[in-house]
């Protein structure tokens, strides 16, 4: 056998041959010539751009600034007021998200009649396209003749149509909203995965010990969601980082920037001001936060177990 | 026992309404307003089950 395999094999621990390890880098190669392309390139080169000073507007000339472009992004007011409304949305939309999906999920769990049927409803939010959703909440909260205001004025509840996304104190939550109703189904989805992998025999250890219902849910059921927790809340705080179709269907960064987010942000820089290096040194800092949020939650969360 | 039993089928019921509804409300009135034409699509009051159901939207399609 030859050194190589031999060392595979240590490491694997299954016999190996070197013949096989040849021909499996060939068959990976075309996949990963794609994979090269479509990922790893991009964010390579994103970074890349970043560096310099490149608009659209004036393509000839693009100096290396170094981390300029970072600076001035970290000095501009507009930024920092960008980063305390994406933290607002993150935060609401994120536990929204967890609190309606973990009651979803537990009304899930349990055994009774139609539940297969109200699964499948369930799921219907998750199924339309992000753009589809955001036209559908666009015709709802319409201020003209929306289905929101149509209901509010039919039960009563307000005199005349009222004004909702071009609300200043309104669209955010709307926004949120129409955000949080698209999310709930995966992340019902993945708590009913990590609730169906409790094991049984603890509830009924706990019963016979006397808890009841509440403190089965305390002892139980919440600390072996911790995973399942962790998974949703990495997931749902990337995808409200980084959301703009809603932002750009809705609202277009809102009456007076009221919902003019970090992400709206990297859009207008980009591709209506054409300020690719600005636009890719925001993409990158919102790519670092969301990555160092991701570190500490699979940290924090990992140590439970 | 029989009431503690009926109180958890009742629960699970109306949570299975509240979900089910807070899903499809939306849903609903997408699928209603597509057989509605524009005209009745923005009255005002909105009409929840259209009063003249037309096939014009799916045709233009």
């Amino acid at each position: 056998m030859s050194n190589k395999s031999k060392g595979l094999r240590r490491l694997i621990g299954t016999p190996v041959s070197a013949y096989d390890q040849k021909s499996a880098m060939i068959f990976l190669a075309p996949m990963m010539v794609v994979l090269m392309a479509v990922a790893v390139f991009p964010i390579l080169y994103s970074f890349w751009i970043s560096l310099f000073d490149l608009k659209l507007t004036r393509p000839h000339r693009a100096p290396f600034v170094w981390f300029d472009n970072y600076v001035h992004i970290f000095q501009d007011q507009m930024f920092w007021d960008s980063v305390g409304r994406s933290t607002s949305f993150t935060l609401m939309s994120v536990s929204a998200i967890m609190l309606i999906a973990m009651l979803m999920a537990l009304l899930l769990n349990e055994e009774f009649r139609g539940r297969r049927i109200l699964s499948a409803i369930l799921l219907i939010p998750w199924a339309i396209p992000y753009v589809a959703n955001g036209l559908m909440w666009k015709w709802i909260y319409d201020s003209g003749y929306g289905a929101l205001n149509g209901l509010l004025f039919q039960l009563g509840l307000i005199d005349k149509y009222l004004v909702m996304l071009g609300d200043v104190d309104k669209t955010m939550l709307l926004i949120t909203n129409s955000f949080v109703w698209k999310e709930v189904p995966l992340a019902t989805i993945l708590l009913l995965v990590t609730l169906k992998s409790i094991r049984a025999d603890l509830y009924s250890a706990a019963k016979v010990d006397g808890a009841n219902v509440w403190q089965r849910f305390i002892h139980i059921t919440l600390p072996a969601l911790t995973p399942g927790f962790a998974l949703v809340m990495i997931y749902e705080t990337m995808m409200a980082i980084r959301h703009v179709d809603l932002f750009f269907i809705l609202t277009e960064g809102g009456p007076a920037d009221a919902s003019h987010v970090v992400a709206w942000q990297v859009y207008v820089e980009t591709f209506r001001k054409l300020a690719f290096g600005t636009g890719a040194a925001l993409a990158y800092i919102m790519a670092i936060v969301t990555f160092t949020l991701a570190f500490f939650i699979i940290r924090s969360t990992s140590r439970k177990l | 026992m029989k009431i503690p039993h009926l109180g958890r089928r009742a629960l699970l019921f109306f949570a299975s309404l509240l979900s089910a509804l807070y899903v499809l409300a939306p849903i609903g009135w997408l699928v209603s307003s597509s057989f509605q034409s524009e005209a009745e699509i923005t009255s005002v009051p909105p009409h929840w089950i259209p009063d003249e159901p037309t096939l014009e939207n799916f045709a233009t399609i």
